[in-house]
């Protein structure tokens, strides 16, 4: 079962385990809208250990901002999230927002595709950064500032001395992606969350911010969750990757297997579609049909209509995470793929 | 030498921007001096980062935005030339797909009628019947059942409205076909499928196409020549093979080791060669070459002077740097194998 399943790969994780940070069991969100009730995200369990980087892919629509936004209490007013996520064995789903504000200034951080909408357009950079240790550390305004300034160097902000004293909308979008993601680090939280963060930039830029999170993972001990459509930006980056369809973790394995020995019909036909630069591809095999709509899934596996291999048992039943292999799950009602 | 469609001459597109109460509007600069030919059935990629002027190009070489200079020779004629009834007849030939489907698509309109707009503008005589036959054929051509015709763009996914959009620009069986970021807006799945039907389309109506994008890996697996655009300029072109395996411009080199290889082995093994820093502003381009600031080869000569675009030995593979030949000779003795 998908609620008790041991983190895959590692020793199995326990609250007394030191490595395991964050530990999210059986995570469901749901949206009440006027033409019902939506599930966005249905049954998510994972582990996060220190300093692991763990990749989420998916297509649009899977529900990977929403399980998220979920554990960061950031769900819409429609939403409503069930399950348990404990991070350092402390339960922080649904608990009171003055609990989660302190958390989410302290452990836990988010950085957006939007660098815009996460910084305040009428504040100078360094004032919004120096804040959040001020408020949420209590340090003094000069050791915030230097602070600050230690972070922006880190992102490579050049002349950070001289930007400090700018606003948001005179950076260019590289520049506030670094400037979020040094927002982001001020705290040095546990666990960093980054949902699409380099999808609006060029590539050029993207490589520079994903070359910071990989700093990120080899010198600190934040766990970074990199939630991403881009196989690429998962292949450099992530040991672990957990792959979204319709709501659900359809593979959840280490990144090698996953790209090597994927054990899930979706996984390898997202790897059979993506042309690549370093080679010429041959003719890309496109995944048919269509994402599936989550007002109607059905009943069986969602990923039935648009499957290859799909046969009877497909459309009745749905298939459960379970270990493909130890350390590997998948969830497919194929033994081995053909 | 593949016999030229359209033949394009120093081509600028100069936009008048600010201008305060006591300065005249400065010139930026979005296409600057771009010159390059195009063949039937063939495809050319033009890549580059935001704002390198691939849609004002785009735009330019179809008339939608007027050029501030410079020719576009379409099949022997400088389109620039035309007045708007000769260019409007000429539009059947020449068409666009946007980045955003369902912005590109009239709400109004259903999509029967998006696609027999086109015929009876390009041929005012077609009867009715005719004008729905062509339709509907055209919509099962791109993979879409004639039975939605009556069914309006919000209808429809974003894939199928690119759909859509592909089938409103090839009705009227164009001969070239400005295609401005077509899958950028679409899930990996779902780009798969268009690239594929944007290839069988071409075989079987030898449509060229100028293909923008900034995805390198769809422009590899899509295109014949590419194009490498840096502030509105020309910095390499050449056959597809050349640019990736043989890259000469320090910009093409740092584009294509930033983009992200779908194979963690490689992934983990390959040394990027990434450039720092932002791109400058295009109001106040650096002086001599635009990329010495960038540019981990620049001398004092980047700065005086713009480098020309030079042959580097296949006449097609042309380059835009003054050390072009030290920066190959480099990298050679570095990586002998070349990987
Ligand atoms: N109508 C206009 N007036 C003034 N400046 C413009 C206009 N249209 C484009 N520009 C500027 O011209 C430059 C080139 O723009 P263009 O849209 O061609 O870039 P692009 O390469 O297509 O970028 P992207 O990848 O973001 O689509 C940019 O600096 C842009 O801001
Ligand atoms: N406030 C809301 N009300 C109803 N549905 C929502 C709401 N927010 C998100 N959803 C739906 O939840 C699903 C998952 O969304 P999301 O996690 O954002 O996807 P993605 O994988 O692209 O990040 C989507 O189908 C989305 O439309
Ligand atoms: S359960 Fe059936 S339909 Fe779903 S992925 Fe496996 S084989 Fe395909
Ligand atoms: S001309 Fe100079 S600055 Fe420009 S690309 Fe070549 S070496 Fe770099
Ligand atoms: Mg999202
Ligand atoms: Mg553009």
């Amino acid at each position: 079962m998908a609620a008790t399943h041991a983190r895959p790969g590692r020793r199995p994780a326990s609250a007394s385990d030191q490595r395991t940070v964050m530990e999210c069991r059986d995570l469901t969100v749901h949206f009440d809208t006027p033409n019902g009730r939506i599930s966005a995200v249905n049954g998510i369990s994972f582990d996060l250990q220190r300093g692991e980087c763990l990749g989420i892919v998916g297509e649009s629509g899977s529900g990977k901002s929403q399980t998220f936004l979920a554990i960061l209490g950031l769900l819409a007013s429609n939403g409503h999230a069930s399950g348990s996520v404990k991070l350092h064995g402390e339960e922080i789903l649904n608990v009171s927002r003055r609990r989660l504000d302190a958390i989410r200034g302290e452990k836990l951080a988010i950085v957006f595709q939007d660098s815009i909408t996460g910084l305040t357009p009428h504040k100078r950079i360094g004032e919004q950064l120096s804040e959040v240790l001020t408020q949420h550390r209590g340090l003094g305004r000069g050791a915030a500032r230097a602070k600050v300034l230690e972070m922006l160097e880190l992102v490579r902000i050049p002349e950070a001395e001289k930007r400090y004293r700018m606003y948001p909308h005179e950076f260019s979008g590289g520049m506030r992606q670094r400037v979020m993601v040094a927002q982001a680090l001020l705290c040095q939280p546990d666990v960093l969350i980054a949902d699409e963060p380099t999808t609006a930039l060029d590539v050029t830029v993207q490589a520079q911010i994903l070359k910071l999170f990989k700093g990120l993972a080899d010198h600190t001990n934040t766990a970074l969750v990199m939630i991403t459509h881009d196989l690429g930006v998962v292949a450099g980056l992530c040991d672990e990757v957990m792959v979204m369809y319709g709501g659900r973790v359809v593979e959840h394995a280490p990144v090698d297997e996953l790209f090597y020995a994927p054990r899930h019909p979706y996984t390898r036909g997202l790897l059979a579609c993506m042309p690549r630069a370093d080679r010429d591809s041959e003719e890309l095999t496109a995944i048919p049909g269509q994402p599936p709509d989550l007002e109607a899934l059905p009943p069986g596996c969602a990923f039935a209509p648009r499957c290859p291999y799909a046969f009877g048992r497909c459309e009745l039943e749905r298939p459960i995470l379970e270990t493909a292999q130890p350390g590997h799950l998948k969830a497919c009602h194929l033994e081995e793929l053909p | 030498m593949t016999r030229r469609l359209l033949q394009v001459e120093n081509l600028r597109v100069h936009f008048p921007v600010g201008g305060g109460l006591f300065s005249g509007p400065r010139m930026l600069k979005a296409v600057d001096d771009v010159s390059f030919s195009l063949g039937p059935a063939e495809t050319l990629g033009v890549v580059g980062e935001s704002g390198c002027g691939k849609s004002s190009l785009g735009r330019a070489v179809l008339q939608l935005i007027p050029p501030t200079a410079g020719r576009v020779i379409w099949q022997g004629e400088d389109l620039c030339r035309l007045d708007a009834d000769a260019m409007n007849v000429k539009r059947s030939e020449l068409q666009l797909v946007f980045q955003d489907p369902l912005a590109s698509l009239n709400p109004r309109m259903s999509v029967g009628a998006i696609l027999r707009e086109p015929l009876y503008s390009f041929e005012p005589g077609i009867a009715r019947s005719e004008a729905e036959d062509r339709a509907a054929s055209m919509m099962r051509r791109v993979g879409l059942r004639p039975e939605m015709m009556n069914r309006y763009p919000n209808e429809f996914s974003g894939g199928q409205c690119q759909r859509i959009s592909i089938a409103r620009a090839m009705i009227s069986r164009p001969r070239l076909v400005v295609c401005d970021e077509p899958v950028s807006a679409l899930d990996v799945s779902i780009q798969a499928q268009i690239i594929a039907l944007l290839r069988e389309l071409q075989a079987e109506y030898e449509v060229s196409y100028i293909f923008i994008s900034h995805d390198l890996s769809v422009v590899r697996h899509l295109c014949h020549r590419i194009m490498v655009l840096y502030l509105g300029k020309l910095m390499e072109i050449g056959p597809k093979r050349e640019i990736f395996d043989t890259p000469r411009h320090p910009y093409t080199q740092s584009l294509l080791s930033a983009v992200p290889i779908p194979d963690p082995r490689q992934a983990r093994q390959r040394e990027q060669k990434l450039i720092e820093g932002d791109l400058p502003s295009p109001l106040n381009p650096p002086s001599g070459c635009v990329f010495r600031t960038r540019c981990p080869h620049a001398t004092p000569l980047c700065l005086k002077a713009t480098p020309a675009l030079e042959s580097t030995g296949s006449e097609a593979h042309q380059v835009a740097c003054h050390y072009w030949q030290d920066i190959t000779r480099d990298t050679h003795t570095e990586k002998p194998t070349g990987e």
